[in-house]
């Protein structure tokens, strides 16, 4: 094995795909310092879509370990690890999202939460709510559902889902502007369980 | 803003824990399909590397059986394997350790 040059830790000016020919290259630090970086978003695109944190943790770690094991064959230029990592979670996730479908999770069955501190209401419904969101999302096609939470469960604008999909940007629109619509029908049953007329928001 | 807009909002502003628990499991991870990982731990434990020849400590458990075994048959072969042998190279020579004879001074003396 021929020596390494360790990429240290300065900030973000290192390239995601640097540290991860870095780490192929047997740098100790590089994955520590990828993981400090890049495992928060991860863990986030997958808590968002499941809201469920023992699942989202799962998510993350075979995430990760897809990342670490693809590594060796990583080119760089050919790609960003951040595209490549959205990809595998948003795949991961409606995985997981079908599974609860499929084992009777339903859009009634809002879970609740595990151990509510007293008089924590605000949190309740927060919770209600966001569980409500995932199951309608388990309802929903994958690809509707991976468009639908990466532009608005992520942030991220047509183009940058377009190459996290490997589609068109127009085809992204598609899919966001159904899957909304079919999410929108699928909690509009709930309003009240999910307390929107409580606080004197309009349904549109 | 509709009430999917909120969620969507809501969504977004909910902390995510990452936790010491899962930074560990992800580093665990990373090292164990770090490419030379198994390689350079091979390297640092040198004093293993007949062990690992012959296939680890089950495969030197048989060796060592096998070896005292054949060693055993040697010094004392039962009777089949003498005559397995006779049989084979038509004739077999017994050696004797204690001769018999050489035996009698250790008796003790039977006065009368």
């Amino acid at each position: 094995m021929t020596p390494m040059t360790a990429l240290h830790s300065d900030g973000e000016t290192i390239p995601d795909a640097a540290l991860l020919v870095a780490y192929a290259n047997g740098d100790p630090a590089a994955a520590r310092d990828l993981s400090a970086r890049l495992l928060p978003r991860v863990m986030g695109q997958a808590i968002r879509m499941l809201h469920d944190r023992g699942e989202a943790e799962d998510v993350a770690q075979e995430a990760m370990l897809r990342l670490w094991k693809v590594a060796p064959d990583w080119r760089q230029g050919e790609g960003q690890v951040s595209t490549w990592l959205y990809s595998v979670v948003a795949n991961l996730c409606t995985d997981r999202l079908r599974r609860r479908k499929r084992n009777g999770v339903g859009l009634d069955q809002i879970a609740e939460p595990a151990d509510p501190a007293p008089g924590a209401a605000a949190t309740i419904q927060t919770n209600t709510r966001l569980s409500a969101l995932s199951n309608a999302l388990a309802e929903l096609p994958d690809r509707q559902a991976q468009a639908v939470a990466l532009r608005h469960l992520e942030g991220l604008s047509n183009p940058e889902i377009a190459a996290i999909m490997d589609i068109s940007p127009r085809a992204v629109e598609s899919l966001t502007a159904r899957g909304k619509r079919a999410l929108a029908a699928l909690l509009a049953g709930q309003r009240d369980a999910l307390g929107y007329d409580d606080d004197g928001s309009q349904h549109e | 803003m509709n009430d999917l807009d909120k969620m969507f909002a809501q969504a977004l502003a909910e902390p995510v824990p990452v936790s010491d628990d899962l930074m560990a499991r992800v580093m665990a991870d990373a090292q164990a399909a770090q490419p030379g990982a198994v390689a350079r731990g091979a390297v640092s434990q040198p004093r293993n590397w007949v062990c690992d020849l012959l296939g680890g400590w089950p495969a030197l458990g048989g060796v060592l059986a096998a070896g005292v075994t054949g060693l055993w048959v040697g010094v004392a072969p039962p009777a089949s394997v003498e005559g397995f042998v006779a049989t084979l190279i038509g004739t077999t020579q017994a050696v004797t350790f204690l001769p018999e004879a050489d035996l009698s001074y250790l008796e003790e003396p039977i006065d009368g």
